[in-house]
């Protein structure tokens, strides 16, 4: 969900929680929650979204639809609306409503750029093109952004290709979108890759490549860096459109000799030349020069170019490339089929494939690459090229079996290309059946041999010699198809599985089995290996036909009904989600995707899987899931079908399956053609037009069936009928055509490879009839309808017509049924002979039979009414003597006969069950060597020791080594070496110590060993009447217990007193014959700790050892098993220790090869066909009688003793985690004890739990309470609040119904409530009426609230946490906005501090400055003062003198006037 | 010997010999569609001479340019058995490693199994180190254990000091990567 993280607004915080509970699935508490707020806040209008959200997903899609239209009326223009009715709208697949939307939004805010854009993705997701042009250029005016102008011209070229008229396209659409961008162009306005690429695009629409060739030769093309050589190939596609061969050639040329690899330059390169030579192209004059650079016009420049590139590879080092060695090869194809006789210049092809092989051979796809060239050798140079290739193949000197091997991988690799080669020529096929053989032989020796090259591969890797087992199970499949021969197929199973294996990955291997075992009518093994080929996705398009083909064929209706629930639900995802990625290609602008996206979801939505599936799902349902009476109707009603439309798309029917997934090395003239694709894709349209015809008939038969009720208003019926009798006849009249198509089609017999198509089921289905039976039965309807109109009364011919169908209708059943008739498996010549095509048959007729039914049903509806009408006039009459009308009788025939032919199929499906069981596979051998089955499998040897308390004899002949050559008394000191060790020195009560610890609670008991020797005049037991007797006697011993055998014949024993051998020639006649003898103690049972091959090399041992065979199980029955073996046994004994219901069986063979051909044959085989028991086998090292005194019971170095799981006695410490030890102290492996049915210990009877109770489980996590079991098939799954498996099942199984173990109240997962209505009683088993009061119930309501409850609370306290912390959230930003913000203005502050204490030095400083000069100055007036008063001083004193001198001046004048006067 | 060339949406009906191999996912169709719609360049497929789907690589640009991890990252590379052993995955790689270079990317990374030791070894060979160790990244599905990845990385030359690659000390989680 979008649109939350804003805090602020109070509406969002409020549906928080609804959109949690979506996004975590729970819908209820959504819806609720939803509820809840409507209440408070009725104008919130996302709440209704939301809710309706959640009501959708739950199935209440119309409720959910009115809710949404209430809101959508109202055209909402909040976000939080806005995307929920989005998404609300996506999940319904109703996205024309999201443009009704936005249409209202954009009317209401038309400024708004977010909208716009959701107006214009929401045409997009349905294909507006011309609204989204609109839409796009609103955008623009709004907004001027590039992406939005271009938007619009995108949606133009959508409209050019989505016209129906070309011409309109060419001629308005396209050139409109070159103009709006060469605008943009002449502006200069373009500035992002996609926008060239588009003007490329609508330029090469236009087909004008001279313009596009200038575009992107020009300033425009500069912008496409993004894809790697873009430009290149661009001008390169151009160049060859426009024909301008010289610029082709001379770009291709320069392209390769930038990289000689490329291989899509080469066939332009090659073209160019010869279009060249066509026209007689001269080099023009000097200075008119092609612009791409030089031109290659004659064969000799380019066979020159070719051969220097491949000079260029040959002088490199390492990693020499390909490509110009295929392009020469490439050359001389395409200069052979000009019939060029230059073609000499290259060389013989011999000689260059040679080469090729000799430089590429050990690569795996140097057969890939050659493969296509191989033609180039004529057919008599074969096998001189295979013959002259081996001798480029190092193998080593030949082994012992005449095969040389590989050395080292590579070798390995070209040893198998050469193999893949003289396959692929032909020359595996022109072998004879012998050659063939050999052949096999030979490729899996070396298959096996190479296997040692891979033996560190991890399990995700291929081994490097599976080619080789594939190339031999070709063969083998070749062999079979041409002889018939079906042991070769048992073998090619066989040797896959090996395969397998060794190779647990190798998807061919699955495949080729998976065909192998489809053909076989073997379906079991196939779902497994489907599996494990993890297909998903597209690849239940491409290749679920290998599942869906057969599944339903072979009568697997479940899973053929499951894989075609996985493809539709693929199929039906693809619908909804391709429209999302068409979005985001034009927000990306990816342009040139957008019409690639278009095209795959059309080729999806015409696939002819999809069609194929969709129709065979309904089939099936119907087939397995509708009852007569009534579930017809109401499957048909919910099923999206109706019987007037068609919805598959015929005439645009696409074959999306990969028919190449095989892997085949098979020569040109025997592979897979286009003719055969077309063929069967013709071949499964018809028969998938018989299927659909029959699935519209049946959905229109059970609208027929609810006629009656239409029936009181007559208007609607005239209307109704007139209707439906058209469409019936017209699907009559298609079925009836298309069946004659289907026969003429059945005619052609057309034969695909083996590893191609599959041929679909119309030539089988028409043979065996059901086709015709079925249509008939349809036809029927035809005039029963008519019966129904025209009553009973004056209808006899019609009546007898409709009674002679009914006869017929038999016969044909019958006839299909005889078809089916005969085993599925039988034995032939002791080889095993599957019949498949019987269970097909059989199959045809399980579904002939139900549309037979069908009909009858609805025969019956109308008979009924009519009936009881005859039943009342009757009664009128009073006429009791009027015979039943004909009709009526017939039907009543019908139905006996049906029952009958019912009783009859019944039967034989039964018996074929108990034939199959009962078939004796112990006859089944492989033929050749079958040591090969357990190939490199390794098995821990076992010791089996028997501890003998002092007292008892020692049986005879009991001691057996494995190896050969040691004396007795080396292995007595093996085998106590340590206990004699640990016992030595030690006096008795010590040792008696020591032996009690270790013997622990065991305690001895009586042992029988009873030995039997095959007679040694008598070879085998061959002979029948032998056999007879044998078996006979042998029962005789049986039943006597061992003290009646010791009275018998002769006591020739050593010890008298001992029960003793009974030799063999006292009964001479028959092969077996036992001697008995009782020991008393105790068996061990030991494990080496090494492990030992079962390659047939090893030596392992030739005593095997039954661990355990249920009592039930007679020794005859024992023999029986062994015959087979007779003449290679030594002997066997018998070993009954004091273990109920079991025993030991220890046979002893001549050879190990003897033992290894049993071990192969009945290891892990059931004993029979009735019980479960399995036949465990082990080697056994060595068999010891042991004292106990001796120390018998101490454990030994190399060996590791085993408990014995009393129930499958497999070795336990080889799956410990199931180890289970009971209360009376008895071991078993969880599992066996898990089928152990009753609570009692297996061993002793000991009752674990009192009271047996019903224990159930959850299937899948073992949970014991809130318990589901499934209605349909009966699995039990843990409820929803527990680990919800039983909902998982659902999911799974689309198995609805569910019903809780506790209360009997049963649960619809689809409609997500209960729907139980009825409920058994515990105590009588009569249906009730459920009651409510029930105190369980009552418990699980206050449960429920209480959950609830819980629940409420716990949102509750999610929305105040979230809104607290929110509001945390939010102080926190405040007061780190505020510390912030002082933060600041300290800083501020500080800086003006700062400033301010700067000025102040400044300042102080002047002042300073301004003393000094005060100072200085005042000196200065101090001085100047004082000079001044100097001055002044001075002045005085010389106005003083002057004063005085003017005095004297005037003394002097008067004196001088006196003494004028006075002169003379 | 090898067309390589965009990857088409007609190639998811040819693709199986690539992907029935256990190590190849095979994606839903959308995860298909995005890579396509947003990141054509990156999704490259190569195509043999007789018309079989030999191996392709997926990837996308990715990352913030501002801290120095806008990079290219290969979402899936993959290439059928037969045509193994041709340099064809190198060829691939030094494709993305070029468009990566193109669009100004720091890096080129990709996640592997742990266990994939024959990827991991081709990768270091083409010069990626393992970054990092993305603790149980791939998840299995029948009740095995869930692996471990390695995050892989190759500076490219924006990256001059080599900065992205210096290995993290400490494994991840997958929540932890963005």
């Amino acid at each position: 969900m979008a649109a939350r993280g804003h805090v602020q607004d109070p509406n969002d915080r409020r549906l928080r929680p609804i959109y949690d509970y979506l996004d975590n699935g729970n819908n209820k508490m959504a819806i609720q929650q939803a509820d809840k707020l409507l209440k408070k806040h009725k104008d919130l209008h996302c709440a209704k979204v939301l809710k309706a959200i959640g009501l959708q997903r739950t199935g209440k899609q119309d409720e959910a639809f009115t809710l949404a239209q209430e809101v959508a009326t109202l055209e909402p223009t909040d976000d939080n609306s806005l995307q929920a009715l989005t998404i609300l709208y996506r999940e319904m697949h109703r996205p024309e409503l999201v443009t009704k939307l936005y249409e209202a939004a954009v009317k209401k805010v038309p400024l708004s750029e977010e909208y716009h854009s959701h107006l214009f993705m929401a045409y997009a997701r349905v294909g507006e093109y011309k609204k989204m042009q609109q839409a796009g250029m609103a955008l623009y005016k709004i907004v001027p952004k590039n992406p939005y102008y271009f938007w619009s011209v995108m949606s133009l070229v959508m409209q050019a290709i989505s016209a129906q008229d070309e011409k309109l396209a060419q001629t308005m659409f396209l050139p409109l979108a070159e103009r709006m961008v060469e605008k943009m162009v002449k502006e200069e306005k373009i500035e992002a890759e996609a926008e060239v690429q588009l003007y490329f695009m609508i330029l090469e629409r236009l087909g004008k490549c001279v313009e596009a060739l200038e575009v992107i030769r020009g300033p425009l093309g500069e912008k496409l860096t993004s894809e790697l050589q873009s430009r290149e190939n661009k001008c390169m596609m151009l160049y060859q459109r426009l024909q301008q061969w010289p610029e082709c050639n001379a770009l291709a040329h320069k392209l390769l000799l930038k990289n000689p690899d490329d291989w899509q330059f080469y066939p332009s390169y090659f073209d160019s030349l010869f279009h060249l030579i066509d026209q007689s192209w001269i080099q023009p004059e000097e200075g008119d020069h092609c612009p791409e650079g030089e031109v290659h016009h004659t064969v000799a420049e380019v066979v020159r170019f070719v051969e220097e590139r491949i000079k260029g590879e040959d002088g490199k080092e390492s990693h020499s490339l390909r490509g110009p060695y295929l392009a020469r090869l490439e050359l001389m194809h395409r200069l052979r089929k000009r019939g060029c006789a230059e073609e000499r210049l290259l060389g013989d092809p011999f000689e260059l494939m040679v080469q090729f092989f000799g430089k590429f051979g050990d690569k795996p796809c140097c057969i890939t690459d050659l493969k296509i060239y191989l033609h180039l050798l004529p057919a008599e140079q074969h096998v001189q090229f295979i013959n002259r290739l081996s001798k480029a193949v190092p193998l080593r000197e030949q082994g012992e079996e005449g095969f040389s091997f590989p050395e080292d991988t590579k070798a390995l690799q070209r040893h198998l290309c050469l193999c893949q080669l003289s396959r692929a020529l032909g020359l595996n096929h022109s072998l004879d059946v012998d050659g063939k053989l050999r052949l096999i032989t030979e490729l899996k020796a070396h298959y096996r041999y190479g296997l040692k090259f891979g033996k560190n591969a991890v399990k995700t890797e291929l081994q490097f010699s599976d080619m080789y087992c594939l190339m031999a199970a070709h063969v083998y499949i070749d062999l079979w198809t041409e002889t018939g021969d079906e042991n070769m197929v048992w073998q090619c199973l066989g040797l896959l599985q090996e395969g397998l294996s060794h190779s647990a990955s190798n998807a061919q291997f699955k495949l080729l089995l998976l065909l192998l075992y489809c053909r076989l009518g073997a379906f079991e093994p196939v779902v497994d290996l489907y599996s494990s080929l993890d297909a998903k996705h597209v690849q239940h398009d491409t290749i679920g036909f290998l599942l869906t083909r057969y599944a339903e064929s072979l009568g697997q209706f479940a899973a053929a009904s499951q894989s075609c629930n996985f493809s539709l639900r693929f199929f039906h995802s693809n619908q909804k989600d391709t429209s999302e990625y068409i979005i985001q290609a034009y927000k990306y602008g990816a342009f040139e995707k957008i019409p690639e996206f278009i095209a795959l979801r059309n080729r999806l939505n015409q696939s002819l899987h999809f069609a194929q599936v969709r129709t065979e799902r309904m089939l099936l349902d119907l087939f397995l899931e509708a009852d007569i009476v009534l579930s017809l109707e109401e499957s048909v009603r919910a099923m999206p079908l109706s019987a007037e439309d068609d919805d598959i798309p015929w005439d645009n029917m696409r074959d999306n399956r990969d028919l190449t997934v095989f892997t085949s090395w098979d020569p040109k003239e025997r592979e897979l053609t286009d003719e055969h694709r077309l063929r069967s894709l013709e071949e499964e349209s018809v028969w998938l037009r018989l299927r659909s015809l029959t699935l519209r008939l049946l959905t229109f038969l059970a609208g027929l069936g609810h006629t009656p009720s239409q029936q009181n208003s007559k208007m609607s019926n005239e209307n109704g009928v007139g209707d439906k009798t058209s469409v019936l006849g017209s699907l009559l009249s298609q079925l009836n055509q298309t069946l004659q198509t289907a026969a003429q089609l059945a005619e052609k017999h057309i034969q695909y490879p083996f590893l191609g198509p599959p041929a679909t089921r119309l030539a089988p289905a028409l043979s065996s009839g059901s086709c015709q039976c079925q249509a008939a039965a349809l036809q029927l309807s035809v005039h029963l309808q008519e019966l129904e109109t025209v009553g009973l009364d004056e209808s006899s011919e019609l009546q007898t017509q409709i009674c002679n169908s009914f006869k017929s209708l038999v016969v044909q059943l019958q006839e299909i049924l005889n078809k089916c008739k005969g085993d599925l498996l039988e034995m032939k010549e002791s080889k095993l002979k599957t019949q498949p095509s019987l269970l097909e048959n059989l199959i045809f007729f399980v579904e002939t039979v139900c549309i037979v039914l069908w009909m009858a049903s609805y025969c019956a509806k109308i008979l009924r009414p009519l009936k009881t009408g005859l039943q009342k006039k009757k009664k009128k009459k009073k006429d009791s003597q009027t015979a039943l009308p004909v009709v009526v009788c017939g039907f009543q025939e019908l139905t006996g006969s049906l029952q009958d032919l019912l009783t009859q199929a019944l039967e034989h499906i039964k018996g074929q069950e108990t034939g199959m069981t009962a078939l004796k596979l112990a006859s089944l051998t492989l033929e050749g060597p079958t040591q090969w089955l357990f190939f490199d499998m390794s098995v821990s040897l076992v010791v089996i020791r028997l501890e003998l308390a002092v007292q008892s004899p020692s049986p005879q002949g009991f001691q057996y080594s494995a190896v050969e050559g040691m004396s007795e008394e080396e292995l007595r000191d093996k085998a106590l070496g340590l206990a004699k060790h640990a016992l030595s020195g030690k006096s008795e009560l010590e040792r008696e110590a020591v032996l009690h610890q270790h013997i622990g609670s065991r305690a001895m008991g009586d042992m029988v060993i009873e030995t039997f020797e095959p007679s040694q005049d008598k070879g085998g037991g061959e002979d029948p009447g032998g056999s007879a007797e044998q078996d006979g006697e042998l029962q005789a011993v049986n039943t006597e217990d061992t003290k009646g055998s010791q009275e018998d014949g002769a006591v020739p024993g050593t010890a008298p007193d001992s029960p003793s051998k009974q030799l063999p020639d006292h009964i001479s006649f028959f092969s077996g014959n036992p001697s008995v003898e009782i020991i008393y103690g105790i068996m061990h049972l030991y494990k080496t700790n090494k492990m030992t091959s079962l390659t047939e090399d090893v030596g392992r041992s030739a005593m095997v050892c039954i661990l355990t065979v249920p009592a039930t199980m007679t020794s005859h029955d024992l023999m029986k098993l062994m015959a087979p073996f007779n003449d290679v046994m030594e002997h066997m004994k018998i070993i009954r220790d004091s273990t109920p219901n079991q025993y030991m069986v220890l046979i002893k063979f001549c050879t190990q090869a003897d033992a290894d051909s049993f071990y192969t044959a009945c290891n892990g085989r059931q004993f029979n066909s009735i019980e479960e028991a399995v036949c465990q086998l082990v080697y056994v090292e060595r068999a010891e009688v042991i004292k106990s005194e001796e120390g018998a019971s101490l454990p030994v170095m190399e060996l590791t003793e085993l408990p014995k799981c009393t129930v499958c006695l497999e070795r336990m410490d080889e799956s410990v985690n199931g180890i289970l030890t009971t209360l009376c102290n008895h071991s078993f492996h969880s599992q066996c004890l898990q089928r152990w049915e009753d609570a009692s210990c297996p061993v002793c009877r000991y009752c674990q739990t009192p009271e047996p109770v019903e224990e159930n489980k959850c299937f899948e996590c073992g949970v014991q309470e809130n318990l589901w079991i499934c209605l349909i098939c009966g699995h039990i799954g843990c409820g929803r609040y527990v680990s919800r498996h039983a909902y998982k099942h659902f999911e799974e199984t689309q198995h609805t119904y569910a019903m809780q173990l506790t209360n009997h109240r049963v649960w619809d997962y689809a409609g997500d409530n209960y729907v139980h209505r009825l409920v058994a009683s515990k105590t009588d088993g009569k249906m009730v009426q459920y009651e409510n009061e029930g105190d369980a119930c009552h418990a699980e309501k206050i449960d429920a609230l209480q959950l609830e409850y819980s629940y409420l609370l716990t949102s509750q306290l999610e929305s105040q946490r979230i809104y607290w912390e929110n509001k945390i959230v939010h102080l926190e930003k405040e007061t780190a906005e505020e510390i912030n913000n002082m933060k600041a203005k300290f800083k501020e502050t500080l800086e003006r501090c700062d400033n301010l204490e700067q000025r102040l030095g400044e300042i102080t400083k002047d002042k300073q400055g301004i003393e000094k000069k005060y100072t200085q100055l005042n000196s200065r007036v101090v001085k100047l003062s004082q000079e001044l008063k100097e001055e002044q001083e001075m002045n005085r004193c010389l106005r003083a003198n002057q004063t005085q001198l003017q005095a004297q001046l005037a003394e002097e004048e008067r004196k001088g006037k006196e003494s004028a006067l006075a002169g003379p | 010997m090898t067309t390589l060339r965009p990857f088409t949406c007609d190639d998811l009906f040819k693709f199986n010999n690539i992907n029935l191999d256990p190590l190849t996912e095979t994606y839903g169709i959308p995860f298909y569609l995005q890579y396509l719609a947003h990141w054509p360049e990156y999704f490259i497929v190569a195509e043999a001479p007789g018309g079989e789907l030999m191996g392709y690589i997926m990837g996308k640009a990715e990352g913030s340019v501002a801290r120095e991890e806008w990079h290219g990252h290969v979402t899936a590379l993959s290439v059928a058995p037969e045509f193994r052993r041709l340099g064809l995955a190198a060829k691939l790689m030094e494709m993305l490693e070029e468009i990566s270079e193109r669009k100004g990317g720091f890096f080129v990374d990709l996640f592997v199994r742990v266990s994939n030791q024959v990827a991991v070894n081709m990768y270091k060979r083409l010069g990626y180190s393992v970054y990092r160790t993305v603790i149980e990244y791939y998840s299995a599905s029948n009740g095995e254990p869930d692996e471990d990845a390695y995050d892989m990385r190759k500076a490219l030359s924006r990256d001059t000091e080599k900065k992205s690659i210096v290995p993290l000390p400490h494994p991840v989680r997958p929540e932890d990567i963005e």
